[in-house]
């Protein structure tokens, strides 16, 4: 079965207080100085503890930075990814953004086809489906909110 | 031990198993996942029906670029008619492998014994 998110063209919604927001160009080495941030940030506030949990927030982040930056913008320097952090009473999500046009659902491998399990791409979702309790694009994919539970 | 920053594996051969020993603990920058990737290919292009054993027990992290590179490498191994074989892997990344479903694709042993030993089973017939 294709894996299930939500995609749309609409904008995301308002997901809460801003707690972390930051602009980074379209280069893999910025990626680790706003992966590090926001996980220096999840720890702090308590939102992720231990060593599991870095490892996996950690895969989900550098899951969507690179997607933001590889395949959204297509590491044009002029163009910027969007990372955030926000946060409501009962949960807290990610939002990363590109300037690319996005992607179609359809384009996604499915995981349970046996010759998609032999592709070298295209685990991403599926990952991150996994460790977050929501994945949704908004504007067709160009932008990625990842929401969790507080607690 | 190997200084991480130049070598990011480590090559034993034990008769005619190679066995790998990733160095990094954190493999997830994209720059070193090719790097490693390549001079992995590179091992398995120069040695015919390779029989490689790749040894996670320094790792603690990696990218989901890396299965990526795994996969491609062991289809490279298949080609060349060798055998590839994962040990020691942490359990939160083998969850990881679980998730995608990559358990099913790779042989995967809990210690580098029972993966020796794998290698050294010689599948008979029955007769």
């Amino acid at each position: 079965m294709p894996i299930e998110f939500l995609h749309t063209p609409d904008p995301p919604p308002n997901l809460g207080k801003p707690l972390l927001e930051m602009e980074l160009p379209s280069v893999l080495p910025e990626k680790d100085i706003a992966l590090n941030k926001l996980l220096a940030d999840l720890h702090e506030r308590n939102f992720i503890r231990g060593d599991e949990e870095d490892m996996k927030l950690r895969l989900v982040l550098d899951e969507a930075l690179v997607n933001a930056i590889k395949h959204g913008n297509k590491f044009s320097e002029r163009k910027k990814v969007l990372a955030g952090l926000y946060e409501t009473p009962t949960h807290w999500s990610l939002r990363i953004e590109d300037e690319g046009e996005g992607f179609k659902p359809s384009d996604v491998p499915d995981p349970d086809d046996p010759e998609s399990l032999l592709l070298e791409h295209g685990r991403g979702i599926v990952l991150m489906k996994s460790i977050m309790d929501d994945v949704r694009y908004y504007r067709n994919g160009s932008c990625l909110v990842l929401l969790r539970k507080k607690g | 031990m190997a200084d991480p920053h130049k070598n990011h594996f480590m090559v034993e051969v034990a008769g005619e198993i190679t066995v790998v020993f990733l160095s990094d603990a954190r493999i997830l920058d994209e720059t070193t996942v090719k790097v490693i990737a390549e001079e992995l290919m590179r091992l398995v292009d120069n040695t015919f029906k390779i029989k490689l054993m790749i040894d996670f027990s320094n790792v603690e992290y990696l990218s989901s670029a890396v299965l990526g590179k795994l996969v491609a490498i062991h289809k490279k191994v298949q080609e060349g008619k060798g055998v590839m074989k994962l040990a020691c892997i942490k359990p939160a990344i083998k969850e990881v492998f679980k998730i995608t479903k990559l358990d099913k694709v790779f042989e995967i042993h809990d210690t580098h014994e029972a993966c020796m030993n794998a290698f050294k089973q010689k599948k008979f017939g029955l007769f």
